[in-house]
C-alpha cells in the first residue's frame, strides 16, 4: 500500500515538472512532437530507474555517517558522487544499448547523451537522499514513478505544443511564452490531485 | 576575437541575451526558489559565483583537458564547487539552506553551467570568461530576483519577511486585504515567466518566434 | 608539456583524470572539515529550538532560532538531560547526540534503545521533554512532547519533512494545532492511553485524551496520533515512574509514603527516595522497596544492588 501511496504521489502530486520544476530544460527545448517527446520520456524514466537505486545504495551503505567507516561522514561528497555515477551510467548504458539493442538506440540513442546533465536525473537522486527511504524498494517505486510522472507531463504539452502550432497567438507569445502559461495551467489543473486520499 | 566582443560578453547576457528568457536555460531552479525573496538571491548569487569560478577555472585548463573525458571534467569542477558553496550556505545561512533544500545541489545539472562552460569558456581566455560567467549569472540572478519579488509581494504580502502590505495598504484603511496564496504555487512562478518573456519578447522583436 | 604529451593519449588521460580526482577530493575535505563545527552549531540549535518550543508557552514566549541557544543556556538544559531505557531506568548515554530516527525500526521503539529524555525547570515545576519520531503521510516527522509532573502534556512542537504546504503541514506551520495537546493527559487512571488525533466528533484511538484532527489532512492528524503513541509507548516506564499522580500517596503503604506531604510527593522523581530522611526509608515496607530499592534496615547488600528482585527475595 505504501508503494502505491509513493507512486501514485510521484506521478501526480509531486509531478517533476509541474510541482519541482526538475528537467525543464529538456522539457522546454524536445517538446515540440509527441514522438520525440515520448521517446526523451521513455529515456529520462530509464536513466532514473537504473540511476535511483544504484544511487540509493551508495548514499546507504558508503555516504552517510558511519555507513562505511565508524565515524566518519562522507555526506558533503553525495554531489559529487551522485552526478559522477549518473554520468557513468548514462554512458554504460549508451554502449550497452547501441551493442545489443539497436533498433532501441534508433529511437533512445540521440537522448541519452543530453540525460546525463538532465536536472531530473540529479534531482530525483537528491530528493530520494532527502526523503530517507527504509528500502531500496522505495527508491525503485520512485525511481518510476517520477520517471512516468515526467514522461507525462513532456507528452502532454506536445500534444498541446502541436495544436497551439495552428492556434492565432501573439507574436511575442509565441513558442517559449505560451509554452511557460499553458505549463502553468496545467500545473494549476495538477494541483486538484493535492487532496488525493489513498487508502 | 575576445577583445571584439568584450563589451557585450558581460552586458548582453543581463537582457538582450539573458540566459533564462532567451537562452531558455536554468529553468528549474529559477521558479523552484522564488516564492520567497531572499532564497532567491542567496541562489542567484551561489549561481554567479559557481559560474564565474568554473568559467575561469575551465578557461585556464582549456589546453590541457583530455578530449575524451571533457564533459566530466567540466561535471566534476561544477560539483566540486557547488558542494562548496552548499556548505558555506549550511554553515553562515542554515534557513536559507534549508529554504533552497536541494536545488543548490541542482546547480550543477543547471544548463547555464554546462551551456557557457562549453560554448564559452572552453573557447576564451580566463577574463573574458570571467566576465562572461558574471554576466550570465547576474542576468540569472535578475529574474529570479524579479519572479521572486512578484510572488513574495503577492503571495505572501511581504518583501524580504517584511510584512509590507499588513502596513501600508490595510494601515491605510483599506481592511481586509487577503493575500493571493495561488502566488506561492508552483504554477503562478510558471505564469510570471511566461509574462516576463512575453514582455521581453515585445520589446526585442527580433527575439520572436517566426 | 602539451607537445611531448599526445593530449589524447590514454595515458595523459588517467593521469588527468587522477590528479584531478586528488586535488578535488583534498579541496572539499578542507572545506567541509573547516566549516563542520558551524554547521554542527546550525543543527544543534534548530534542534534546541524543536526541543524548547514543545514548552513555549510555559516560557511565556516564542522560541526563535536566534534565541534557542540563550533560553538553552538559561534553562541550564545540558545539565539535566539523560538517557532512560525502555523500562524506566536511567542509563548511560548522551541524550543531545541520539537521532530520533535511530530509535525506531519499522515504526516501532527498538527493545533495547536508549531514548533521550530532555529535563526544563520553568518557575519551579519540572517539565520531562521527549523526544518522538515517525512516518508521516508522505516522508518522516517527527517533534518533541513535554509532560508536566502530572502526566500532563505541557506543549508538543513537531516538524515535517515534506508534508503537503497548507495541508499536512500545518502539522508545524499552525500554533492551534500544537495548542490543542497542552492541558491534555496520557494517562488515564494510571493506564498509558497516549493522546489520539482524530477527526473532530470522533472518539479517541486507545480510550483518553484526544485532539481535532487538521481539517483537509485527516491522514496526516491519523500518522501524527500514531507517532505520538508508538514513541511515547518506549517512555511509558519511565513517565510513570516520575508521574505521581495526586492521589499516589493514599496507594502507597507504610509510614513513608503517609507522612510525605503533597509537595514532596509531586516531586518525586526516582531518586528522590536516596534523599528523603534516612527514617523514611528505615520504615519503608516492601512495597515502597520494589519501586525504590530501599531497603529495611539489616540487610545491606538489597540497597547496594537496589533491584527490586533482590528486595522481593530478602523478603
Amino acid at each position: 500500500m505504501e508503494y502505491l501511496n509513493l507512486f501514485i504521489k510521484s506521478i501526480f502530486i509531486d509531478n517533476m515538472i509541474f510541482a519541482l520544476f526538475l528537467g525543464m530544460c529538456s522539457y522546454l527545448a524536445v517538446s515540440k512532437t509527441v514522438s520525440t517527446s515520448v521517446g526523451l520520456g521513455c529515456a529520462v524514466t530509464f536513466v532514473l530507474f537504473i540511476t535511483l537505486p544504484i544511487n540509493y545504495l551508495l548514499d546507504k551503505y558508503v555516504l552517510q555517517p558511519n555507513a562505511l567507516i565508524e565515524g566518519v561522514d562522507l555526506s558533503y561528497l553525495s554531489f559529487i558522487i551522485f552526478i559522477a555515477n549518473i554520468a557513468a551510467i548514462v554512458q554504460i548504458v549508451e554502449m550497452v544499448v547501441e551493442k545489443f539493442f539497436p533498433a532501441l538506440y534508433g529511437s533512445l540513442g540521440i537522448f541519452l547523451p543530453l540525460i546525463a546533465v538532465n536536472c531530473a536525473i540529479l534531482g530525483g537522486s537528491l530528493f530520494m537522499q532527502q526523503k530517507e527511504f527504509e528500502n531500496v524498494g522505495y527508491a525503485i517505486t520512485y525511481a518510476l514513478g517520477d520517471g512516468i510522472g515526467w514522461l507525462f507531463a513532456i507528452a502532454c504539452i506536445a500534444a498541446i505544443r502541436e495544436k497551439l502550432s495552428y492556434s492565432n497567438i501573439p507574436a511575442p507569445l509565441k513558442g517559449l511564452g505560451i509554452t511557460f502559461i499553458v505549463t502553468g495551467l496545467m500545473a494549476i489543473a495538477f494541483m486538484s490531485f493535492s487532496g488525493i486520499q489513498l487508502g | 576575437m575576445a577583445n571584439e566582443k568584450k563589451p557585450g560578453v558581460f552586458t548582453g547576457p543581463l537582457w538582450t541575451n539573458n540566459p533564462v528568457v532567451v537562452q531558455v536555460l536554468g529553468i528549474c531552479s529559477a521558479l523552484a526558489v522564488t516564492t520567497q525573496m531572499k532564497p532567491a538571491l542567496v541562489m542567484g548569487i551561489s549561481l554567479t559565483c559557481v559560474l564565474a569560478f568554473a568559467n575561469v577555472i575551465i578557461s585556464v585548463l582549456r589546453n590541457t583537458i583530455p578530449n575524451r573525458i571533457r564533459i566530466i571534467v567540466q561535471l566534476v569542477v561544477v560539483a566540486a564547487l557547488v558542494i562548496i558553496v552548499n556548505q558555506i550556505l549550511k554553515a553562515y545561512v542554515y534557513d536559507v539552506s534549508k529554504a533552497l533544500s536541494v536545488y543548490v545541489g541542482l546547480i550543477i545539472t543547471n544548463c547555464i553551467l554546462m551551456g557557457r562552460l562549453e560554448a564559452f569558456a572552453l573557447g576564451n581566455k580566463p577574463f573574458p570568461a570571467l566576465l562572461d560567467g558574471l554576466g550570465n549569472g547576474l542576468g540569472y540572478a535578475m529574474i529570479l530576483f524579479i519572479t521572486a519579488t512578484i510572488r513574495e509581494l503577492f503571495g505572501s504580502g511581504t518583501l524580504f519577511g517584511y510584512d509590507v502590505i499588513a502596513r501600508f495598504v490595510n494601515e491605510a484603511g483599506y481592511d481586509g486585504y487577503q493575500n493571493c496564496g495561488f502566488f506561492t504555487m508552483p504554477a503562478a512562478a510558471l505564469i510570471i515567466l511566461g509574462c516576463i518573456i512575453w514582455y521581453q519578447r515585445a520589446k526585442n522583436p527580433d527575439l520572436q518566434d517566426k | 608539456m602539451h607537445k611531448t604529451m599526445n593530449r589524447n593519449s590514454n595515458v595523459y588521460t588517467v593521469i588527468y583524470a587522477t590528479v584531478l580526482t586528488v586535488l578535488v577530493a583534498i579541496l572539499l575535505s578542507a572545506a567541509a572539515l573547516g566549516l563542520k563545527d558551524k554547521q554542527k552549531a546550525n543543527t544543534d540549535n534548530e534542534k534546541k529550538q524543536q526541543i524548547l518550543q514543545s514548552v513555549a508557552t510555559k516560557i511565556g514566549k516564542d522560541v526563535t532560532f536566534e534565541n534557542a541557544a540563550e533560553l538553552w543556556q538559561e534553562l541550564k538544559m545540558d545539565e539535566a538531560m539523560f538517557c532512560v531505557n525502555t523500562n524506566g531506568e536511567k542509563v548511560d548515554g548522551k541524550a543531545f547526540d541520539i537521532a530520533s530516527k535511530t530509535l525506531f525500526s519499522g515504526g516501532k521503539i527498538i527493545k533495547d534503545a536508549s531514548l533521550p529524555v530532555y529535563v526544563a525547570n520553568i518557575d519551579g515545576v519540572t517539565y520531562r521533554i521527549v523526544s518522538m519520531y515517525g512516518a508521516g503521510l508522505w516522508g518522516p516527522i517527527w517533534g518533541y512532547l513535554s509532560v508536566d509532573p502530572e502526566g500532563k502534556v505541557a506543549g508538543v512542537s513537531f516538524d515535517h519533512e515534506s508534508e503537503t504546504a497548507g495541508l499536512g503541514a500545518k502539522i508545524k506551520d499552525d500554533p492551534n494545532f500544537a495548542k490543542a495537546f497542552i492541558g491534555k493527559s496520557i494517562f488515564t487512571d494510571g493506564k498509558f492511553t497516549s493522546v489520539s488525533v482524530t477527526k473532530a466528533g470522533k472518539p479517541a484511538n486507545h480510550g483518553g485524551d484526544k485532539v481535532d484532527a487538521i481539517t483537509g489532512a485527516t491522514k496526516t492528524s491519523d500518522f501524527v496520533g500514531d507517532m505520538i503513541y508508538e514513541s511515547l509507548l518506549g517512555y511509558v516506564p519511565f513517565l510513570q515512574s516520575g508521574t505521581v499522580n495526586s492521589d499516589c500517596c493514599k496507594k502507597q503503604e507504610g509510614g513513608c509514603c503517609e507522612k510525605q506531604d503533597a509537595g514532596c510527593c509531586e516531586k518525586q522523581e526516582a531518586g528522590c527516595c536516596e534523599k528523603q530522611e534516612s527514617d523514611c526509608c528505615k520504615k519503608q515496607d516492601a512495597g515502597c522497596c520494589e519501586k525504590k530499592g530501599c531497603k529495611e534496615e539489616g540487610k545491606s547488600e538489597c540497597a547496594e544492588k537496589a533491584e527490586c528482585d533482590a528486595c522481593k527475595k530478602a523478603e
